[in-house]
């Protein structure tokens, strides 16, 4: 039946109808699409299991683009840094690898002792296993691995990236940029907190008592290897500023005489450790 | 001392103060209105981080609006570039005195808030036209102008279609149009035409779709308000919320029993109680329509300017016309 | 507090600019730059060339008679089609003429297509009429496999014909959103989206991109349909009728939205024809010319559809075509599912294809008409000359024909119900 107005009434009945139907909105960052296998719009650089980029910065990319929008730098293979891009951005920029970011230099050497080096295999299992393998529980598990190991051990990442079906290059890129040790260390490690916070809480004025304890500068160990100094932004201490950490153990607010104390008593424990006494 | 003058104008000024408060809190609800029910008409789920399930959004929005930079075109004429918005805002607020809220809840209850009523509205007109000429920018003119010609040409469906209330009601006050429709019932059955010619009529009257020609995004941008920014702008963009909920108050007060309860046991209570029974369902019923408002927006398109303007001409007017003859005739004819 | 010494201050860019111009003018006896004005400053800025006009059709445009105007719908549009600028001139309310003046998406893809092979050459195409990116790599397929003299196996064919079609459907089912957000509808538009969206997700499965899919090689396709793309393909298929009548509940009935559309921009056949309309423009208008029946390619004479026409070629004539079209393809995608055969669907090609030199032409019918290419071999590895045209450039073209005498406020919804995509105006 066409009244004057029947249009109108149709498509507001349509409305009306939409009204109480389901939406069709997906909250992004709760629920994520599922994106197809084969899905080209990744952008990432993929690294390779020794740790490097894959990326040869063979510049044929940047090259080919048609309207050059690819950057880059790299070294060559006489150690030169060559850059596809503007000097001022591509002469600074760091090479992203992530044991250089450990502190080895750019190229590091493929120490075969590290490629041996085992790991409780079992009780990272276990341990990735306490966490239910969830993906988000990757930093939990990166410190359980630290407090006992000291450092991230590559072949326990491994064993992670395994257990956990994360890839590898993940695993590692978060391992890298998490503020966790790639390398071993001797000994016990004394970090005093470098961030604004300690720094205008008194932070300097630790590190100067702690070095006077010890005796040795920033980055060096004590003569019997026991314990070595540094000094880091991302100790992580919170609102408990200044603040030190000894091994994984966080420890603040301290005052120099406190912190003196403190690393006093884990040298000693440490020695006596060394002798075989218990601590 | 004549303590009833002084109470008198201690309560009317308590009353237009509450008003003019209340008009700002009523843009942000209908604004947060407008956008979760067009979104929910477009199967989507519109804003919902802001506060549980979004409903601070519009709040948010004022903040925004207030935040922003304020620019005035170079060569335009500051003083009346800054009226502008005042007068559009003003017209809405004084408009809003006598909306019948409530037995005894009525800022002002002229005896002629009828009139009073549709004469401080047509205010708003010369706001535009001000906005228009003031900004210095020939597409704000011509916005400006259709939409001085859209509004004025409005008015007059509108205010005849009341005349057959008036007619009917045998008077010009609000609140005794209402006591006649608790008596009589309500008076959307007594003036079925009316209540369609003024339905249309309003919402072009406050530029609402399917009418906004004049201010949404057509090809003259935003029309008389394309160079406003900031506050100003929003000065506009609350006047055009809160005339919807005027618009929709009148014709509820008009045609739909203003505050009474749509069932007669009891339509109307006395006293406080009354105030409290009256105002719930005034408020009930003016959202209600402000929602169908809404409703409109998120479906139809929009009417041509000349096809606007044609339709308040030939087919509204004629209408309103042969409307208030038939009112006329019955009442003399049934001596009602 | 810093304080800028006179002598020793750089100069400005922009003074220094504005001193050489005025050098320059005054070299040429041209005088100085009309930029200031008196009291009515800002109202020459609708960008008049600065110079005597080049074309007749240029002075006809620009020469203002008695209570003329010249306004400027400008690049930056609130109504959509990417960014086109008209220089419209009224009477009050009147249109006299439009100048449609383009160029501002230019990228340049013709000339970047010389220097790539030819396979790269496809993943240039794909941003030009982006709404329709498989029909803008279909064209050069079929053009650079007419070049190399071969085939693509069967079943590439059909999978070609197959994404051709999903991309028409979502296409001119976007056509009906933009028309009615133009006329001010705010939801027919989010009623495209969602199907869209699905075709995107589904076609995304099958090529790995959603909007511009490089899906296409010279001889045949990159990947074979998988599991995906079938399930997502079966999904939509069965909702996508109903999809389609949600949407024209709200727009083909409207009064509001007929009245604005019945009767606007009346194209008659004849005038399409001289102007080089295609597509559902042309059919709108009563021409029954489709490049699949006309001069079929792929697996269209393997399947069985009719060229459907409307009559009237006003605007809602050209919604109604669209809408048709709609369903016919929806009709063809049942067919090829029905009809694919099983086989390869690349054919074996090198790398770097170098063709004999010589020249071949390739056209679809794309969601806005007839699209085309042209390219010339030098027997090297790029193309020697890559030419395409677009319908929506020569649709523009009809606007000056058809718009003069209507009021300002229909030209959006006219250009709307052409459907233009800039990428393709513009290259």
């Amino acid at each position: 039946m066409a009244f004057p107005g029947a249009g109108i009434a149709k498509g507001m009945a349509q409305t009306f109808r939409n009204f109480f139907a389901p939406k069709v909105t997906r909250q992004y960052p709760e629920e994520r699409p599922q994106m197809p296998e084969r899905w080209r719009g990744r952008l990432d650089l993929i690294y390779d299991p020794f740790g490097e980029h894959k990326c040869e910065v063979c510049f044929q990319c940047a090259q080919v683009c048609p309207v050059e929008a690819i950057d880059m730098s790299g070294f060559d293979t006489q150690g030169n840094r060559i850059r596809y891009g503007m000097p001022e951005i591509y002469d600074e920029r760091r090479d992203p690898n992530a044991y250089r970011r450990a502190g080895q230099p750019a190229r590091p050497m493929r120490n075969p002792a590290r490629w041996d080096e085992s790991v409780d295999t079992p009780w990272v299992d276990e341990t990735v296993d306490a966490f239910g393998g969830r993906p988000e529980a990757l930093v939990a598990i990166f410190r359980a691995v630290e407090e006992r190991y000291g450092y991230l051990p590559e072949r326990a990442l491994r064993r992670i990236s395994d257990r956990m079906t994360i890839h590898w290059a993940q695993v590692f890129g978060a391992a890298g940029l998490g503020g966790f040790r790639l390398l071993p260390v001797a000994g016990h490690v004394v970090t005093v907190c470098d961030c604004a916070a300690c720094r205008f809480a008194g932070g300097p004025s630790l590190l100067d008592a702690i070095r006077d304890e010890l005796g040795i500068e920033v980055g060096e160990e004590t003569a019997d290897g026991g314990i070595t100094l540094e000094v880091g932004s991302d100790v992580g201490a919170g609102a408990s500023s200044p603040a030190i950490r000894i091994d994984t153990l966080v420890y603040g607010p301290l005052d120099p005489e406190k912190a003196r104390h403190l690393v006093s008593e884990r040298r000693a424990a440490a020695a006596r450790v060394a002798e075989g006494t218990p601590a | 001392m004549d303590w009833e003058l002084v109470l008198g104008i201690g309560r009317f000024l308590l009353a237009t103060t509450l008003i003019l408060l209340l008009t700002v809190p009523t843009a942000f609800v209908i604004i947060q209105m407008e956008m979760k029910i067009i979104a929910q008409l477009a199967l989507r789920i519109g804003p919902n981080r802001i506060g549980p399930r979004g409903m601070f959004q519009s709040t948010i929005h004022g903040f925004k609006v207030l935040a922003k930079e304020d620019t005035v075109p170079d060569q335009a004429d500051r003083s009346t570039f800054t009226l502008a918005p005042w007068m559009v805002y003003m017209a809405a607020a004084m408009s809003m005195i006598v909306i019948p809220f409530a037995p005894g809840a009525i800022a002002a209850d002229f005896s002629i808030g009828i009139v009073y009523f549709f004469a401080v509205l047509g205010l708003s007109v010369v706001g535009l036209l001000v906005a228009g000429w003031a900004s210095y920018n020939k597409y704000s003119l011509l916005g400006g102008l259709r939409s001085a010609a859209q509004m004025v040409s409005y008015e007059i469906p509108l205010t005849l279609s009341v005349v057959g209330v008036i007619v009917l009601a045998g008077t010009l006050s609000f609140s005794e149009v209402i006591a006649w429709q608790l008596e009589h019932g309500w008076l959307l059955i007594w003036q079925p035409l009316g209540v369609a010619i003024f339905y249309v009529a309003s919402l072009a009257e406050i530029n609402r779709t399917p009418f906004d020609m004049v201010e949404a995004d057509s090809e003259l941008v935003a029309g008389p308000f394309t160079e406003y920014s900031g506050m100003r702008f929003g000065f506009f963009f609350f006047a055009e919320y809160v005339a919807l909920f005027i618009m929709s108050g009148i014709l509820i007060s008009l045609f739909f029993g203003g505050w009474l309860a749509p069932w007669p046991f009891p339509a109307q209570l006395e006293g406080f109680a009354g105030t409290l029974y009256g105002i719930v369902w005034f408020f009930l019923k003016t959202y209600l329509f402000v929602a169908v408002a809404v409703w409109l927006r998120g479906t139809l398109p929009r009417v041509r300017v000349d096809q606007l303007m044609g339709m308040a001409w030939k087919v509204l007017l004629p209408l309103a016309l042969v409307n208030l003859f038939i009112t006329a005739i019955a009442v003399v004819v049934f001596n009602l | 507090m810093t304080t800028v010494d006179p002598e020793t201050r750089i100069p400005d860019p922009i003074e220094l600019d504005e001193a050489e111009e005025a050098r320059l003018r005054a070299a040429a006896g041209l005088g100085p730059t009309p930029r200031e004005g008196g009291e009515y400053a800002g109202f020459e800025s609708v960008g008049i060339p600065d110079r005597p006009p080049q074309t007749e059709r240029e002075r006809e445009v620009y020469t203002l008679n008695e209570g003329e105007m010249l306004i400027n719908l400008g690049p930056q549009h609130p109504s959509t089609h990417g960014v086109m600028r008209l220089v419209v001139k009224v009477r009050g309310e009147v249109i006299v003429d439009i100048d449609p003046v383009l160029g501002y998406l230019h990228r340049g893809i013709e000339k970047l297509c010389e220097n790539a092979t030819y396979t790269t050459v496809l993943t240039y195409v794909d941003p030009m009429d982006y709404l329709s990116a498989m029909h803008n790599e279909h064209a050069p397929a079929i053009a650079f496999e007419k070049l190399y003299g071969i085939k693509a196996p069967p079943r590439a064919e059909y999978i070609r014909a197959l994404v051709v079609e999903l991309n028409r459907v979502f296409s001119h089912g976007l056509m009906m959103g933009f028309l009615a957000l133009d006329m001010g509808g705010l939801t027919p538009i989010l009623y495209s989206f969602i199907n869209r969206d699905e075709v995107v997700d589904m076609l995304s499965a099958i090529s790995g991109q959603r909007m511009l899919f490089n899906f296409f090689r010279i001889g045949g396709v990159n990947w074979d349909t998988n599991d995906e793309f079938l399930s997502r393909l079966g999904t939509w298929r069965s909702h996508v009728l109903d999809n389609l009548l949600m949407n024209e509940r709200m727009i083909t009935d409207n009064e509001i939205f007929t009245k604005r559309t019945k009767g606007m921009g009346v194209l008659t056949g004849d005038e399409a024809i001289s102007l080089g309309v295609t597509g559902p423009n042309l059919r709108a208008s009563g021409v029954p010319f489709d490049v699949r029946k006309a001069h079929p390619y792929s697996i269209y004479h393997e399947l069985e559809f009719d060229v459907i026409t409307q009559q009237s070629g006003d605007s809602y004539a050209r919604y109604l075509q669209r809408i048709a079209e709609i369903k016919q393809s929806i009709h063809l995608i049942d067919q090829i599912i029905d009809k694919m055969p099983h086989g390869p669907v690349q054919a074996q090609v090198p790398g770097i294809i170098r063709p004999k030199p010589g020249r071949a032409y390739g056209a679809v019918e794309s969601p806005r008409g007839l699209y085309s290419v042209y390219a010339i071999s030098d027997g090297g590895p790029n193309p020697y000359r890559f030419r395409m045209r677009d319908p929506s450039f020569i649709s523009l073209q009809a606007l000056p024909k058809i718009m003069p005498g209507r009021l300002l406020a229909d030209t959006m919804a006219v250009m709307a119900s052409f459907d233009p995509v800039m990428g393709g105006v513009d290259k």
